[in-house]
């Protein structure tokens, strides 16, 4: 136990040189971040500053452990994902075993390579992975990634599959307040919305008066900080991608204009469309109206606490988070509770 | 409500009397006093205008409805409890389907009958025909099953012999795609029944159907009747085989020892009342207007109008140049006059070139893709 806390430990101590933009390889990292994630240069600081999980609690870390598998040998393979997200992936594939192959994403390899720079020996940078029986392979991706990935793995591997998902808020209205707008605006424009912890629906107990208000206030909310946090470049496929799903919500839904992106409102099961939009839904009963989306739940953030035990009974496999927390999870596992901890035998 | 009932009931027989020739409208009028109509009817149309923010005085101004919308929302001027029949789209990838709601069924049914005859078959002939697709359920879900059950009474209307006495569209005898795969057996009664009474027959069939028509005949042939021709549309959307359109037609005419331009393309989707053809086959009226149309080539019929747009501003491309398809189709008065969808096109030879489907944004991280939620 005490030797797989410590590779976990050396890799928290490399995350926090990173993390820190007064040392050369934390500027280094920024830049680099820069050309490869996609985000504006705001977006990264606050990335590595606030989402960077380098400082967990001693319980939380046990719980890592405890939660992890051993492993003969682990194997990584990363998603072009939201770029933090590299530092959980390879903290369990080092709390699995002292042997660990990650294959980096090809589109962001920016974290782990700076990762693999300052704890040589922690885990080997591969081009393919090559697991044998016994061994486990985590995988983050879409969906087809890890199917594709599934029927190429030998018999006996424990297959650990994250495939897609999103995140949810859930608010009474009876209890909300300004400041819930912008900490759920902050969830919605750190990386983009791109994470699959990012929210993409608001649910609303209360009328739908109440929850055009919330969606006045989230598209203010969205707006505002925009200016502070200034979305990426896009591509021409994306800037499409964002005309045509803006349409069919304009046609579908009533809309706020948040910035460059919108809120939607209406009273049919919907989610936010590209970009940093969100889809506000009115329910008087908030889990139920969450329950179809079950398995594609991560995270669930909520202003109240009763919502919250009735969101954690009915969606188990998702993560329960405050407001404007929700891109923060505790480094104690993987971010939701979807998949088995033991993982899946091939 | 009536007065809007009664502008969209006005507004469908300008539609029929220009589809028969008549030429008191034109295509820009009747579009745009489409769109005003859908504007002031339906809340969502009104939203669309209001957010582009120009008038509507040119067919550029028509805000062109995303498919999407269909799955996300009713597309429809009108309320529910008026629906005749509501088409949905066929999608398998997704929980949610579209659906295309229609208060009236005759101006779809004029407009598919006079250019499916315009396309398929030598003007006055008639044709057996049958189906290479499941029968059609009641009430009517699908589009396509719809216009292939009306060609069957107008193209053909006699019964096909001792297994069906009375003519019968709804008769298994001409749906020849079940629950066991495609019914070749079913399909050789017909070829009998027609060579019998020398008379042509007219297979329509689904893509998919075809793949696996061809599969069950692992290289036999089975030649249908001089003057036959086929109807080969749609995609393969989540089926497990995928094949090349002209691989297709090769397979296609040379199994019914067809000669590669009596195989037709005809292209449609639920979120539309109109079809595009090709225009190979040489007796019909659409090949006497195109005499040099070639495979591949799909032409619209004088109240639709197909242009390719740029993806992100919905504006035409120039000329030659692909751009995602935006429809203009006169048929949907009740639904959105102008939709625009994924498929890529480019304007050539007088017609359309259909360049498959444009692919998403690269999908960056983990978050749910929206396709994912949306497809249907």
């Amino acid at each position: 136990m005490a030797e797989r806390r410590a590779r976990v430990e050396r890799l928290l101590q490399a995350a926090r040189r990173l993390a820190d933009a007064q040392t050369a390889e934390g500027r280094r990292l920024r830049e680099r971040l820069h050309e490869t994630s996609g985000l504006s240069n705001a977006n990264i600081e606050l990335g590595l500053t606030r989402c960077l999980e380098t400082s967990p609690s001693s319980s939380e870390l046990d719980e890592l452990l405890a939660s992890t598998p051993e492993a003969p040998r682990a194997h990584v393979l990363l998603a072009g994902n939201v770029f933090v997200a590299a530092l959980r992936a390879a903290a369990i594939g080092v709390a699995s075993s002292a042997r660990v192959a990650v294959r980096a994403s090809r589109r962001d390899p920016a974290l782990i390579e700076a990762l693999h720079e300052l704890a040589p020996g922690s885990f080997e940078l591969t081009r393919a992975l090559s697991p044998a029986p016994g061994d486990h392979v985590w995988s983050y991706g879409s969906d087809s990634t890890l199917a594709e990935l599934r029927a190429s793995l030998p018999r006996g591997v424990w297959f650990h599959a994250h495939g897609s998902g999103f995140g949810a808020v859930a608010v009474d209205a009876r209890s909300w307040s300004p400041d819930d707008a912008r900490a759920i605006a902050l969830d919605t424009a750190l990386f983009d919305r791109r994470g699959c912890l990012s929210p993409r629906v608001v649910c609303v107990a209360g009328s739908h008066p109440q929850a055009r208000a919330v969606a006045e206030q989230l598209a203010g909310a969205l707006g505002e900080l925009e200016r502070e946090l200034p979305s990426g470049p896009q591509s021409p496929a994306e800037a499409a991608e964002l005309r045509r799903q803006r349409d069919a919500a304009t046609y579908a839904f009533e809309l706020f204009e948040a910035g460059s992106a919108w809120v939607s409102l209406s009273s049919a099961l919907a989610v936010g469309g590209g970009g940093r939009s969100l889809h506000v839904l009115p329910a008087s009963d908030v889990a139920a109206s969450l329950a179809p989306w079950a398995a594609q739940l991560t995270c669930v953030s909520s202003n109240d606490l009763e919502l919250r035990r009735q969101l954690s009974a009915a969606l188990p496999g998702a993560r329960l988070a405050r407001l404007g927390e929700m891109q923060r999870p505790a480094l104690d596992g993987p971010v939701d509770r979807r998949h088995p901890p033991h993982g899946e035998l091939v | 409500m009536d007065a809007l009932l009664e502008a969209s009931n006005l507004l469908h027989q300008r539609v029929q009397r220009f589809a028969l020739g008549d030429r008191d409208d034109s295509f820009v009028g009747l579009a745009l006093d489409i769109a005003r109509f859908q504007a002031e009817a339906s809340e969502g149309f009104g939203r669309l205008v209001r957010a582009r923010g120009a008038g509507l005085e040119a067919l550029d101004d028509v805000p062109p409805v995303p498919t999407d919308a269909f799955r996300l929302t009713r597309v429809a001027t009108y309320p529910a409890e008026l629906d005749a029949v509501r088409f949905f789209t066929s999608g398998t990838t997704g929980a949610e389907r579209g659906t295309h709601a229609m208060r009236r069924v005759d101006t779809y049914e004029l407009l598919s009958l006079v250019y499916g005859r315009q396309a398929l078959l030598a003007p006055q002939s008639s044709a057996i025909v049958v189906a290479l697709a499941p029968r059609p359920t009641v009430p009517p879900s699908s589009s396509l099953g719809y216009m292939m059950a009306r060609f069957m009474e107008v193209f053909d209307g006699e019964p096909l012999g001792e297994l069906e006495p009375r003519f019968d569209s709804a008769s298994p005898r001409r749906w020849l795609l079940n629950e066991s795969g495609v019914d070749l057996a079913g399909l050789d009664h017909v070829v009998r029944v027609a060579s019998r009474r020398r008379r042509p027959i007219l297979l329509l069939g689904t893509a998919f159907a075809l793949v696996a028509a061809l599969d069950e005949l692992a290289g036999a042939r089975l030649p249908l009747p001089s003057g036959s021709a086929v109807m080969q549309t749609g995609g393969f959307k989540g089926r497990t085989r995928e094949v090349g359109m002209e691989e297709l037609r090769r397979g296609v005419s040379q199994a019914f020892q067809l000669g590669d331009r009596r195989v037709v393309g005809e292209y449609g989707m639920t979120e539309l009342t109109s079809h595009l053809y090709e225009g190979t086959i040489r007796e019909s009226a659409l090949f006497a207007r195109h005499p040099s149309a070639a495979p591949g080539i799909y032409f619209e019929p004088p109240w639709l109008r197909v242009t390719p747009v740029d993806p992100s501003s919905l504006l035409p491309v120039g000329e030659g140049e692909v751009g995602l398809a935006r429809f203009i189709d006169l048929g949907n008065v009740d639904s959105a006059v102008s939709v625009v969808t994924q498929d890529l096109v480019r304007r050539t030879g007088g017609g359309i070139e259909l360049l498959g489907r444009q692919a998403g944004a690269p999908p960056r991280g983990c978050s749910l893709a929206i396709e994912a939620l949306l497809d249907g």
